[in-house]
């Protein structure tokens, strides 16, 4: 219903006030959080996909037929960390990666903990019929051959012969 | 012209252009729907936001329902559906405008329009903004991403994703209303694109503001309703989080605020077209996230309701209403539910069972809830206000269409919140952590609506107190704007 001007009492002004307090509140939280966004790379939804990986997938793409498996590999204290990922379905590298570093695991993930000590851990690797492993600052040797493709300065893939 | 030869020429900007074609085909689309239900035009801001709600869904139940006929072509029939509508409908539309555009008193207050709206475009502008700087977050990419990806390549959806656990290992049951969007954006594009395909985020967000605009519009002046739109499009978790993220929370917000505003206008003009919008839009809500469910329950349940207590005045069709709204449930969302349990698709975070029911998690979801209310960083003052309104209007509820307003802004919250009684995740805590705020958000519109209902006598001050360029009257533009 339309209503036409009239002063009301202070209840009114009151509530006027308030919201008035809310919009600046609320506006001054908006530009902050964007700014944030846009000149901090803070991310409100962090998808846990580190962007450097990306080159990794497309390295193993590249390198790899269509039904090769990967490993990452990293240290996690005393243990290795396999992290596995089937990449023939995949369409875009992101999904392999999210599967290798997603921060659940999953049935698909096969998150497994690793002794690098233990011999037992390159068969569980070649059970897999994993193809290519990325090294990520893990000392050498280990029990692992194969031809050795440079990543970056700290890391490298090893390509496990069939 | 060599400043749009230059636009153009960018590649991410003709990208950017593809995927708001598809979206204007999908208007075209929606405002046909939105015509055949309501044959009177809705002013045109609720007629853009009805258009791409309406729109939306029909894209994605069509690739959804061409899949049975021949998944790897779904996408390219439901491109056809929409290309023998739009050159149906287009003309008419195109006629619509030629007349409008003749009218030069049409075309002074359409420029008042963007001027008023303004503030609108800057909040716009921001979330494009901010859209484009971040990824499409979790969900985004990882849920609704990979799907829509799917979509693309294979056409259409295939039985065997959703029952194949390599080829989908998460968010199997999820609906699929936003990756049948980015899936008709990428048809367009030919590729998939997930920098452009931003953009489709912040327009729900533009949207909502919009309906909302439009909504309160009807009833108040201009300076009431953009003060309220201003209000609801700065709160905090809205604007900054929600609205540039490729989450489906805003998508779903349009849906189930549709749905209010609809279904109140039923309750208080009785006009069956008012029903039939609201009753599809809530039905679509379910496709856009699985929450959509309970608002849907909960609008079948207020109109059960409202037929009861008005039983006297509406006699001779007392099941009318209650048929009204079920019909498009039976078309949209009990062939999606049957589809997931023919295939037994799993659900991946709740086990809906007596068994899985764990009451000691009550004290847990009870606190969450409040404190969720409370969090100034995310909402601002909206809920102390709304409570204290809420505790000052204690009397008014009784029959009225607005009680209906007030136990949506809150009652479909605490139901999903209870749902975590039956959460699979181990800590619970952890997922009610994730999912509690963004639950909380879907209640802001209505929230700020019912506010808005309960300050008239604001709208009778700011009229007092503002020039008289804002104020109804005499110099006060057309009911359009």
């Amino acid at each position: 219903m339309r209503q036409s001007g009239k002063k009301p009492d202070g209840r009114v002004a009151l509530t006027a006030l308030v919201l008035w307090g809310q919009l600046v509140f609320g506006l001054g939280m908006t530009l902050w959080r964007d700014s944030l966004i846009l000149f901090s790379d803070w991310k409100p939804y962090p998808s846990f996909v580190p962007r450097e990986f990306d080159r990794f997938i497309e390295l193993a793409i590249q390198s790899s037929p269509a039904n090769s498996t990967l490993v990452y590999l990293s240290p996690t204290g005393d243990v290795y960390t396999a992290r596995f990922a089937r990449l023939s379905y995949f369409l875009y590298p992101r999904e392999v990666l999210w599967l290798g570093a997603g921060p659940r695991t999953t049935v698909i993930s096969r998150w497994a903990e690793v002794d690098l000590a233990d011999a037992n851990w390159v068969r569980l690797i070649k059970d897999q019929k994993v193809n290519f492993v990325l090294i990520d600052d893990i000392p050498s040797p280990l029990p692992l051959s194969g031809e050795r493709i440079p990543f970056d300065s700290a890391r490298y893939v090893i390509e496990l012969p069939n | 012209m060599t400043l749009l030869v230059m636009l153009l020429s960018s590649p991410i900007n003709m990208s950017i252009l593809l995927v708001l074609l598809s979206v204007g085909a999908v208007l075209i689309v929606g405002d046909f729907v939105a015509r055949f239900l309501r044959p009177e035009p809705p002013s045109f801001t609720e007629r853009m936001p009805l258009a791409l709600a309406l729109g939306s869904g029909f894209v994605a139940l069509g690739i959804f329902y061409f899949s049975f006929l021949n998944n790897r072509y779904a996408v390219l029939l439901t491109l056809g559906a929409s290309v023998l509508i739009i050159a149906m409908y287009g003309r008419k539309l195109l006629a619509d405008l030629k007349y409008l555009l003749s009218k030069s008193r049409y075309m002074e207050q359409k420029s008042g329009l963007l001027i008023t709206f303004v503030p609108l475009w800057f909040l716009f502008g921001l979330a494009v903004a901010v859209a484009t700087a971040t990824d499409l977050g979790f969900d985004g990419l990882i849920n609704w991403g990979f799907k829509a990806q799917v979509a693309f390549v294979q056409g259409g959806w295939e039985s065997s994703y959703f029952t194949d656990p390599w080829k989908q290992f998460t968010h199997q049951d999820y609906p699929l209303l936003v990756p049948s969007l980015e899936t008709w954006a990428y048809t367009f594009l030919r590729s998939v694109d997930e920098q452009s395909i931003k953009i489709i985020f912040p327009l729900f967000y533009l949207s909502l503001l919009s309906l909302f605009y439009g909504a309160l519009r009807s009833r108040h002046s201009i300076i009431f309703s953009l003060l309220f739109v201003l209000l609801l499009g700065s709160t905090p978790y809205l604007a900054s989080l929600a609205a540039p993220s490729g989450y489906a929370d805003v998508p779903l917000m349009l849906y189930t605020f549709a749905a209010i505003v609809f279904i109140h206008r039923w309750m208080e003009g009785g006009k069956n077209s008012d029903l039939a919008v609201g009753a599809l839009v809530s039905a679509l809500g379910v496709w856009a996230k699985r929450e959509g469910i309970i608002y849907w329950l909960f609008n079948l349940l207020a109109i059960l309701t409202w037929v009861w207590l008005t039983r006297n005045r509406h006699a001779p069709n007392r099941a009318s209403p209650i048929i009204f709204f079920l019909l498009p449930a039976a078309m949209i969302i009990a062939p999606w539910f049957a589809f997931l349990a023919y295939y037994r698709v799993p659900t991946s975070d709740f086990a809906f069972s007596m068994v899985s029911l764990a009451w000691n998690r009550l004290p847990i979801v009870a606190a969450t809830a409040i404190k969720q209310f409370f969090d100034i960083g995310l909402w601002g003052g909206l809920w102390v206000l709304f409570f204290i309104f809420s505790f000052l209007r204690r009397n008014s509820f009784h029959n009225t269409p607005d009680t209906y307003v007030w136990l949506g802004a809150f009652l479909p919250f605490l139901l999903l919140e209870a749902s975590f009684l039956f959460s699979v995740w181990e800590p619970f805590t952890e997922h009610l952590a994730l999912a509690s705020e963004r639950l909380c958000l879907q209640q802001v519109p209505i929230a700020w609506y019912w506010l808005a209902l309960q300050s008239s006598s604001l709208d009778s001050w700011l009229n007092w107190v503002l020039p008289a360029t804002f104020r109804k009257g005499k110099s006060a533009p057309i009911s359009e704007l």
